[in-house]
């Protein structure tokens, strides 16, 4: 979370505190919110400006719902003319790749633990009828030299999970 | 920021921008390169038709040196180390060619990879495939 992504939720946070005391209050007979909330029916320009600055909140509240969170580590080579810095999303989209063109493969999810010492957990949903432990060897094996080739890089584990077997209904149709 | 040369005519300034533009195109030129990265704010420019040519380029120009950040996107099947390296030969190049300016670093910060669309047959395409 960014610096000022923690302030507006900590002001907000603060503004519901005393909203809620304030609501509190009022259901024990103190008509102080009551009151206030009848004065700005008189002071009209106050009044536009709390709404603009709630609109604001609300508004911002609503981009940072909405704001892709992006993994910012990435694995760095340095050169003689500078650095070279995969990201994250880089490596995850070429494994992707690379793990997707096994036949067999259903589903693929891939995972960067650690980047230093590159550490990768791969998730896979596998069709039927494929030898599981060779399957995963291949694609340990073809994952590292792949990221050799690519990257320049040589992974220090690579660990697969095989979350389940499916069926490929497309097959059955045929 | 803009680097500033005397000479005997006058002054030369050259804009940061200008060398953003310089370092994008060459980078952009490179065989491997799908594009460059521009975040959130340089993709609504574009939606707005705003063609900002230095676009994923960070320049950073001081007295004695030059720095770039490049932000690219490259192609699926690239060696990644070998694109960077031209890259990073090439925005030097052009960079110091253009306005005499020189560049210590350049640092590539590869964000993504462009992978190509799967082509549609046109052809008489059966709707399963069996093995």
């Amino acid at each position: 979370m960014e610096a000022l992504d923690r302030i507006v939720v900590r002001v907000l946070a603060l503004l519901l505190v005393a909203l809620s005391v304030l609501i509190a209050m009022t259901l024990w007979g103190d008509v102080l919110l009551v009151n206030w909330i009848l004065t700005l029916q008189n002071r009209l320009f106050d009044g536009v400006i709390l709404i603009l600055i709630l609109l604001l909140f609300s508004l911002y509240l609503i981009f940072m719902s909405v704001k892709p969170k992006t993994d910012e580590r990435v694995v760095s080579h340095h050169t003689t003319l500078g650095m070279v810095n995969v990201s994250v999303a880089t490596l995850t989209g070429l494994i992707m790749k690379a793990v997707q063109q096994f036949e067999g493969v259903k589903y693929v999810n891939v995972m960067i633990n650690e980047v230093e010492p590159l550490k990768i957990s791969i998730e896979l949903q596998l069709l039927p009828d494929h030898n599981i432990p060779e399957l995963s060897q291949s694609i340990q094996a073809k994952v590292t030299e792949y990221l050799r080739s690519t990257v320049g890089i040589s992974a220090e584990s690579i660990n697969v999970l095989i979350k389940s077997i499916v069926n490929d209904h497309k097959q059955k149709l045929g | 920021m803009a680097e500033d040369n005397r000479m005997n005519l006058g002054e030369l300034k050259i804009a940061n921008e200008v060398v953003g533009i310089i370092a994008g195109l060459a980078a952009t030129e490179v065989e491997g390169v799908a594009g460059m990265s521009g975040g959130i704010a340089g993709g609504i420019a574009e939606m707005l038709g705003r063609k900002n040519l230095s676009k994923g380029v960070k320049v950073e120009v001081n007295e004695h040196e030059t720095l770039v950040d490049l932000f690219v996107i490259v192609n699926y099947g690239v060696s990644i180390p070998e694109v960077a390296k031209n890259i990073q030969e090439n925005v030097k190049k052009a960079i110091e060619i253009m306005t005499g300016l020189d560049v210590t670093e350049v640092n590539i910060h590869v964000l993504g990879v462009h992978f190509p669309q799967p082509q549609i047959e046109t052809e008489e395409i059966s709707p399963v495939q069996v093995k």
